[in-house]
Parts: C-alpha cells; structure tokens; sequence
C-alpha cells in the first residue's frame, strides 16, 4: 500500500514539473536579461529611425539634384554627390554587422520580444543593403555626367547581388536595370538577366524596352521578346506562400499551392499580353503569336475566378492593338464573372470608336452596358454603370441620365449628371438643366454641392477660351458651392482660375480662404506661374508668398519637395529666383530627420 | 478537421485574394521600385477600370494597397448612407448629425483624391484616409448602435403592449368576479 501511494505521489510529481515546463516553453520566458531586451530594443530602434532618416535625406538631395539640372539651376553636381555620399553611409558594412549581431542575440528571446525586435533589424538590414536611393540618385547624376552615372548604376547592381531578401533584390535590380536602359542598353539588359523572379525580370525587360522605344532604338524588340520570353518562365515558377508552415496540414497545403500556381499562371497570361502589344510595332506576327501564347495561358487556368480575371486582363491589352478580337476573347468569360467581363469590354469601346457617337452607337457599348447590369455586387455594378453613363455622357446625354438613373447610389448618380453638364457646357440651358439633376438635400448636402462646383469649375474652363466673361460667372458660382461644401482644396483650385481672369481677387483670397500650407503654396504657385506666362508685374510677389506657404509646411520632406516643384515651375521665368527657392529646398532637406522643436 | 480546414482555406483565400504577389513588401516610395522616367508616365491613378478583385493581381504592390484604399473609403461612404437611408425609412427616425457627418467625411475624401497625382509614396495618401476611415468607423458604430436601440424599443414597446392587454383582461374578469 505504501509504495503504491510513493508510486503514485512520484509520479504526480514528475507530471507536474514535466507541464511545468511545458508551461514554461509555451510563455516563452527568456532566459535573457529584461533590462538587456529593453536596453537592445532601444538601440535597434534608434539606429533604425537614423537609417530611415538618413536615407530619406539622401533621396530628397537626389530629387532636389536632379530637379536642379533640370532647370539648369547652379549647384545640381555639388547637390548630387552630397546626396551619394550620404546614401553610401547608410550602406555600412558596421550597420549590418550591428542588425546581424542583435539577431543573433534575439534568437534566446521570448517569442514577443523576438516580435517587437525583427522588423527594427529588417528595416536597419534594407537600409543597409538596398540600392535604390544610390540608383535614384544616379538618375539625377546621369542629367550632366552620364559616364559616372553608368559606373554608380554597375556598382550598384554588383551591390545588389548581395542584398539577403530575395525580393528586394530583384526589385532593386529591376529599378538598376530601368536606369541603365538608356544610358547603356546591353548592361541594363545583362542586370534584367540577373533577376531570379521571372515575374520582376519580365517587367524589368518590359522597362528596358519602353525606354529603348522612347529613344527610337531597335533595341526595343529584343526587350520585349525577352520580356516574353520571362513570361513563359514564370509558369515554371515553384509555387509558394507565407501562408504554409510546418504546421499547416498536407491538404490545405495542396489547396493553397494549387492556388498560387494558378496565379503564377494569371501573372504568365498577362506579362505575355504586355510583351505582345509592344511587340506590335517591331514584329506583327511575333505578336500577335504572342496574343495567341496568352489566350492559351489564361484558359488553361483551373481556378474560375483568377481564370476569368487573367482572361479579362488579357482581353483589356489585346484591345490596345485588336479591339474586335479583344471582344471575342473577353465573350468567352464565363458567366457569372460579369466584371471581368466588363472591364474587358469596356477596353474594347474606347480604342475601337473613332468618335464619341461610334462608342455611343457601337455593339460593343451595348454589349458592355447590359454586362454592367449583371454584375451582382452592388457596389461593383453603379461603379460599371457609372464608367457606361460617363463615357457616352459627351453624345448622348439622354441615354447617359438613363444610365444614372439605375445606379443605386446618389453620390454616384450625380457624378454622371455632373459629367453630362459638363458635356453640355457650351449650352447654357442643356448645361443649368442637367446640373439641376444634382438634388440638394436640405441636410447633408456638401457631397451634393461639391459635386456641383466642380462640374462649374470643369464647364468654366471649357468657356474660358471663347467666353472669359461667362466663365467668370461660372468660376465665381463654383467658387461659393465650394464654400458651402466647406473644400479648402476646390477652393483654392477655383481660386487659381479665378485669379487669371480676375487678378485682384487674389489678396482677397489669400486672406479669406482656409487650407494647409501645402495646398495653399500649390495653388500660390499656379497663379504666379499663369501670372509670369502674361508677364504681370506682380508675378515674383505671388511667387514669395508661395513659396512662404511651402516653408511653412511643418514635415521637412515634404516641405522640400513642395518648394522643388515650385522651384521647377519658376524656373521657366526667372532662374535667379528659382536658383534661390532651390537653396531653401535644400534648407529643409538638410533638416530632415531633424528633431521638431 | 474538416471545419478546420475550411477556415483555414477560408483564411488562405481571402488573405491571398486581398494580398499582391510581393506581399510582404509593404514598401512606402514609388521611387523604391520605380524609375522617375516610370513616375513620371503613370496617369491618372484614381480611374476606376476594373473592380478591386481583379485589380489584386496588379504587378505593383504600392498600386494595389492604394486601390484597396481607395476601395474601402468609397465603398464605405456610398453604403453607409444607403445604411442610413434604409434606418430612417423603417424607423422614421432621422439622425441628421450622421448624415451630416458621413457628408463631411465624403468632401474630405474628395479633397484627399484630388491631391493624389502630386502625392509620391502610398503613406502620403493612406495616413490621411485612416483618419477619414476611422470617422467613418464611429459614424457606423453609432448607426449600429441605434439599429439595436430601435430593436430593443420595439420589443419594450410590444412588450408593454401585452402588459397592458393582459391587465386589461384581468380588471375584466375581476369586475365580472367581483359583479357575480
């Protein structure tokens, strides 16, 4: 009996320390130091927020240097290479070594802890290896040196090679390649060729032609053949999915994997499609082979919906060079995808028609319009229905209002009858009775009235080449609706058009009208812009007060970036002005990362 | 098992319906994968030409994430008002303050989609329209939350109703008992 209960109470004791642990395992209690954790927490994130920073202030330099040679604007070169030098410092062996180092550290950690630490060491790793702010910069470099830009642009392809996650090592190479293209095409295809994800590759090759097209090389063709050529090897992809791990059951498994291989195949239809219509202009016969390829792939996929969707896709290209053999493609979508079907066909009428009333009378229009009214998600039907009214608005209102008239939302309704005023613009009647299709709640009616402002706004500018004095009339009613709406943006939009017909209304408004800085320095940059094109004497004042708006922008990138473009646009009429509106750009680069006070 | 390997393909399907092939490449900058010449060709990017089911399979991942937004807010606000509308039709109840709020949110959004063309990473459009969608989150918890109301007045309505019925029926039949 007494060693019975020993037996027993041993037992019961070993489960509990063996649950014990278990328990133990489950928590994850570190066997670290928490002070160390927290201690390593707060310097992978700090060293984390300098990198960003860093490489942000290096990619705002970039853009103000190639902003800078642009215009021809004194200090682009000095601008460029501070900016590299200060990308490069990011791309530190040390930096890497530290993300390396706490990683490594990390592993002992309780599963949480491990959670708060990986993606700081990600970001402290991306900075650190990735090359796109050094291949951005390049770009602005290759405006006035475009041998150095070359040699920056190997290196970093070199450079890429070793960056540890595979995706953003394509991407990277692909953003190399892109560059490259039209400084020096065989090396720009030789980084394309490196890409290991023939999705990214073909892409990369779908760039490289562009670019190669853009500056009329034949080079183009051989682009986009391999381009095609990296379409057909994604279907030799494995397939894959973060979704799957160790523990995932075999049939899910199977299941989820079968549905990642039929993307793969929608990705293979549809860069196929791509590589064929540009194809077009250098071998008709390769691409319309090309088309053929395409079709193939996209039929063959066995998951309805990614198959209908591929199809579509295939069919919204094909239009591009064959619109009636596009519509015959997109009739074989199967029933029940009514907006795959439609997006195809909608592709087919605008190309196929030579004039408005060809859309408005066409088959494929009609064939379009009653495969809108299929589609049985709701939201997804008023939007077909809305893109149907919109597009025939300009021929046939009528038909247009009738369209409308079925969409179940009101928002979207008046959109349409917005868009047939508009069409109607140079009839005051037609104009007046379709915008008073556009009903006025008596609560809740700024949507309504917004909508209404920018349809006068949109009809303004069509009578402000025949009629300047009707389509003051029509800005200054824009110009109330939107205040009624209470749109700071519209307003200051209206604003800009109204000070070009009207220029003393300017310091009214700068007074009355709301809005951030941003929107405000915009819309101050427009008006100086349309005031130097006419050579007004107050063109540097509007300037100065645009660019006083921009500066007052309280996030530093973007307050750059702003005063760049403003910067940009005066340029066209006075260098020295905008040589210093670039020097305060810089200013605020420079601060970037900086701590607000 | 079986149930779980529904939710399971369940989960799997609407993360990889709702997730680009380059998932977790959340990256911010069109400029991390795109050149400027790319940049500067992309046109309009708030079109609409297909539904967001079709435009997952986008090669960009950027683009998608910003369709997807675009989707949610738009979507939202034209239901929420139909949300609206069928509320006061059934209760003749007219909660004017949602409407004008839901209103308010649409002109913001508008606001918001009329800068895109000059914005140059999905942040610059996405931080804004959080705040929009989280506006819009409360509109639609204070729309449920009067949804519930009117249900719960319904049933005390019906329920004093019957109170009262049955009160009726025992002053009845204690005046004839008290009469006999």
């Amino acid at each position: 009996m007494l060693k019975r209960i020993f037996a027993i109470t041993c037992t019961v004791a070993l489960l509990a320390v063996l649950s014990s642990c278990a328990e133990n395992g489950k928590e994850g209690k570190s066997v670290v130091d928490p002070k160390v954790v927290a201690a390593d927490l707060d310097k992978a994130g700090k060293v984390a927020d300098s990198l960003d920073n860093m490489n942000m202030k290096a990619y705002e330099l970039g853009r103000l240097g190639s902003a800078m040679a642009d215009q021809g604007v004194p200090g682009a070169s000095d601008t460029l290479n501070q900016a590299l030098t200060l990308a490069m410092g990011v791309r530190t062996p040390a930096n890497l070594a530290l993300a390396t180092g706490l990683r490594e550290q990390s592993k002992d950690w309780a599963p949480k802890d491990q959670q708060s630490i990986d993606p700081l060491l990600d970001r402290i790793t991306n900075d650190s290896t990735r090359v796109w702010v050094i291949r951005s910069i390049a770009e602005g470099i290759a405006k006035t040196d475009k041998a150095k830009a070359v040699g920056i642009l190997e290196q970093a392809a070199k450079d890429a090679q070793a960056i540890p996650d595979p995706r953003y090592r394509d991407l990277d190479l692909r953003g190399v390649s892109g560059a490259l293209a039209g400084l020096d095409f065989p090396t720009a295809m030789s980084v394309a060729a490196n890409i290991s994800d023939a999705r990214i590759r073909s892409w990369a090759y779908m760039e490289d032609g562009d670019v190669a097209k853009a500056d009329g090389s034949k080079d183009a063709a051989q682009a986009f053949q391999a381009a095609g050529d990296s379409a057909e090897a994604v279907l030799k992809m494995t397939p894959s999915s973060e979704l799957i791990t160790d523990a995932t059951p075999a049939d899910v498994k199977a299941k989820v994997l079968a549905f990642d291989e039929a993307q793969l195949e929608a990705y293979a239809a549809r860069a196929m499609a791509n590589a064929a219509l540009a194809m077009k202009d250098y071998d008709p016969a390769k691409s319309a082979a090309m088309f053929t390829r395409a079709e193939q792939i996209a039929e063959s996929i066995d998951k309805p919906y990614t198959k209908s969707y591929a199809m579509s896709d295939v069919a919204m290209v094909l239009a591009g060079a064959n619109p009636g053999e596009a519509d015959a493609y997109a009739s074989k979508i199967a029933d029940g995808h009514e907006d795959a079907k439609f997006a195809a066909m909608m592709k087919c009428v605008s190309p196929g028609a030579a004039s408005c009333n060809a859309a408005c009378d066409s088959t494929e229009m009609t064939k379009a319009l009653s495969v809108a009214e299929a589609i049985s998600d709701p939201y997804d039907r008023a939007k077909a229905l809305e893109l149907t009214a919109k597009t025939i608005a300009a021929c046939d209102p009528a038909k247009a209002e009738e369209i409308a008239d079925k969409i179940e939302y009101t928002a979207l309704q008046d959109d349409v009858y917005a868009a047939v005023a508009v069409a109607s613009a140079g009839d005051d009647k037609k104009f007046d009775k379709a915008l008073d299709k556009i009903e006025e709640p008596r609560f809740a009616k700024a949507e309504a009235v917004y909508t209404k402002a920018c349809a006068l706004d949109a009809a303004g500018a069509i009578k402000e080449k025949t009629d300047p004095a009707a389509a003051l009339k029509l800005y200054n009613k824009a110009a109330s609706d939107a205040a009624d709406a209470k749109s700071p943006a519209l307003q200051w939009k209206i604003a800009v058009a109204l000070c070009r017909i009207n220029p003393d209304k300017l310091m009214s408004y700068a007074a009355t009208l709301e809005g951030d800085d941003a929107t405000k320095a915009d819309a101050l940059a427009q008006i100086a812009a349309d005031w130097s094109a006419k050579g007004d004497y107050r063109a540097p004042m509007v300037w100065d007060m645009a660019v006083k708006s921009a500066s007052a922008v309280s996030d530093n990138a973007a307050s750059a970036e702003l005063l760049s473009k403003i910067a940009s646009s005066c340029a066209k009429y006075d260098k020295t002005r905008a040589a210093a509106i670039f020097g305060k750009a810089l200013e605020k680069a420079g601060k970037i990362g900086a701590v607000q006070s | 098992m079986t149930g779980r390997v529904r939710g399971l393909l369940f989960i799997a399907a609407l993360a990889v319906l709702l997730t680009p092939a380059f998932a977790a490449a959340k990256d911010n900058y069109c400029g991390e994968c795109h050149t400027a010449r790319e940049i500067a060709s992309f046109g309009s990017l708030t079109k609409w030409d297909r539904s967001i089911y079709q435009q997952k399979d986008t090669l960009c991942p950027g683009l998608f994430e910003f369709k997807k937004e675009q989707y949610f807010t738009e979507s939202r606000l034209v239901k929420y008002n139909g949300f609206l509308t069928a509320l006061e039709e059934q209760t003749r109840r007219y909660p004017e303050y949602l409407r004008e709020d839901l209103d308010h949110y649409g002109v913001q959004y508008a606001d918001l989609k009329s800068q895109v063309n000059g914005m140059d990473s999905i942040d610059a459009f996405a931080v804004p329209n959080l705040k929009i969608k989280k506006n819009m989150g409360e509109v639609y918890t204070t729309l449920n939350k009067l949804r519930e109301d009117y249900g719960m007045e319904k049933v005390i309505g019906l329920g004093l109703l019957a109170v009262l019925f049955i009160s009726l029926l025992f002053f009845l039949g204690l005046k004839k008992t008290v009469k006999e």
